[in-house]
């Protein structure tokens, strides 16, 4: 059963009622919500806490289920919007450069399959946000330059104009731990 | 990272809190908005000047007037002759005269949390010792309110939906909603949502909070449309859906009530253990909103530890004259005699 499936079978029986199937969505979309977050709000706990939040409007909202990539989309959405908020209750819009942070490695640990995405987690570290949160929904979360333009808000051409500088970054990083993008 | 089983759970405890804090708000919107009403329409016969204490109406039925209870004593006290001057027991109360006397200017209307209400207070009077009142409602125009805008330092209007309650059954009570609209539509009104809408760009999120509670037009013309990006609207949007679904439910009460006579409904808050939540300004108990004595026990020890000479009273509401004149007429304030 590929992952699309999977989720769609879920979310159609969280969706009449079956509470084991939700707990089962949150554990599939939890981790990599949570580290999206985390991007945001430089805080393990506090994007936790965020990520509960989320789950909390899906118990109660239930929006269709348009496929994965649409429900990953919205989650994440949900997530940027959250965490928004978050940022805007410190009264500052986002973390300095330098306060960027990756998660916690017993996070990464229990998240990453591959040392190859690991890596990459590791090395969208040292990109502007802008970029680090767009590679990490490509690269990492597996989603596609239409959704992550709707989870970020930022036009298409934008978007291109992020990720070709991002890649190039990304590429010098990656060259220096031995890796390929 | 939370173990499975911890984060689960705090999903469900979130979900049920939200759902709680919802069901809350509903009752207290409904509440509320209808002490407005009665404040409105009780105004609207009350005579213009504040300064002379206006009498209760006493045409129409008469809901018996015969105790008071909660925020001051405590107890019942029995009132003597109620038919003929509903509230005089007021003036025959020196203990009472005297606690609603105490000088005072802040007008607290639900639904505003302890915590909201503390801190919002807490930072006006640091930015500049002025109290600001905040209705949430904001279905009357408070500064064309004789005897309430005296008192106040500043305004804020905030609430949505008025017009939607317009019943040709009830033409006092439209009076007040063609005030209301007229008011909306005015260069005051747009100004104050600016300067709110300012705030909120600021970083106030209280501000912020109480735009979200308007309406998505007035939102979105006046205060993001220009500022936020699309997809941070449609966050927003999403948080106002929130707050529409108490809306729904809160503008469907509001119609149920004015569906039926207001008496009824009153006996329905008392037997629902609702009452009216008064306070002073300037000598004079205002009514300022619906609310059990649960909840204005609670103001009142926010109040008590404040720096603020003010107290809540809690009235049974029995203690209220319900005209029944036809026009809906309803008078519920409070006044005092003695300055």
């Amino acid at each position: 059963m590929s992952c699309d499936d999977k989720s769609r079978e879920l979310y159609e029986h969280f969706r009449q009622g079956d509470k084991a199937a939700f707990e089962e969505l949150v554990m599939l979309y939890r981790q990599g919500l949570t580290l999206f977050i985390h991007r945001y709000v430089n805080d393990m706990d506090t994007a936790e806490d965020i990520a509960e939040d989320v789950f909390v409007k899906l118990l109660v909202k239930k929006p269709p289920y348009k496929g994965n990539a649409s429900f990953k989309t919205w989650l994440f959405t949900v997530g940027r919007n959250l965490s928004l908020d978050q940022l805007r209750k410190r009264r500052r819009y986002a973390p300095t450069e330098e306060e960027a942070q990756t998660a916690p490695t017993a996070v990464e640990d229990s998240f990453f399959e591959s040392e190859r995405k690991r890596a990459l987690y590791r090395a969208l570290s040292a990109l502007p946000r802008e970029e680090r949160l767009l590679m990490q929904l490509i690269y990492i979360e597996d989603l596609s330059y239409d959704h992550a333009e709707k989870i970020l808000g930022v036009s298409k051409k934008k978007l291109y104009a992020l990720s070709r500088k991002a890649k190039e970054a990304l590429r010098e990083e990656l060259t220096k731990e031995g890796t390929e993008l | 990272m939370k173990d499975r089983e911890q984060f689960i759970e705090n999903i469900y405890a979130k979900k049920e809190a939200r759902d709680r804090s919802i069901r809350k708000r509903i009752v207290a919107a409904s509440g509320g908005m209808l002490a407005l009403v009665l404040v409105v329409t009780a105004l609207t016969l009350a005579p213009e000047s504040a300064g002379n204490s206006p009498k209760p109406q006493t045409n129409g039925p008469v809901i018996p007037t015969h105790q008071y209870d909660g925020a001051l004593a405590g107890d019942s006290t029995e009132i003597s002759e109620p038919e003929k001057e509903p509230l005089a027991f007021l003036s025959e109360d020196e203990e009472l005269m005297e606690y609603i006397q105490s000088p005072g200017t802040v007008a607290l209307t639900a639904p505003i949390d302890k915590g909201e209400l503390e801190e919002f207070i807490k930072e006006k009077e640091e930015s500049d010792g002025k109290i600001r009142v905040v209705n949430t409602y904001g279905i009357i125009p408070l500064s064309e309110v004789s005897y309430g805008g005296k008192a106040f330092t500043e305004i804020f209007e905030v609430g949505a939906y008025g017009y939607r309650f317009k019943d040709d059954n009830h033409p006092a009570y439209n009076r007040y909603i063609d005030a209301f609209v007229a008011w909306r539509g005015s260069d005051d009104c747009h100004k104050i949502y600016k300067e709110l809408g300012e705030k909120a760009l600021g970083g106030d999120s209280y501000a912020e909070k109480l735009i979200m509670m308007e309406t998505k037009d007035m939102f979105y013309e006046l205060v993001w449309s220009k500022e936020q990006s699309e997809a941070e609207l449609e966050a927003l949007e999403a948080e106002i859906e929130e707050y529409h679904e108490i809306w729904a439910v809160y503008n469907e009460k509001a119609e149920e009530v004015l569906r039926t006579e207001l008496k009824d409904d009153l006996e329905k808050l008392v037997s629902d253990g609702v009452g009216l939540c008064c306070t002073t300004l300037n000598g004079e108990t205002v009514l300022v909103g619906v609310v059990t004595a649960e909840q204005c026990e609670q103001m009142n020890e926010f109040l008590e530890n404040s720096s603020l000479v003010c107290r809540l009273i809690y009235l049974n509401p029995s203690s209220f004259q319900v005209n029944d004149d036809g026009e809906s007429v309803t008078i519920v304030t409070v006044t005092s005699e003695a300055k």
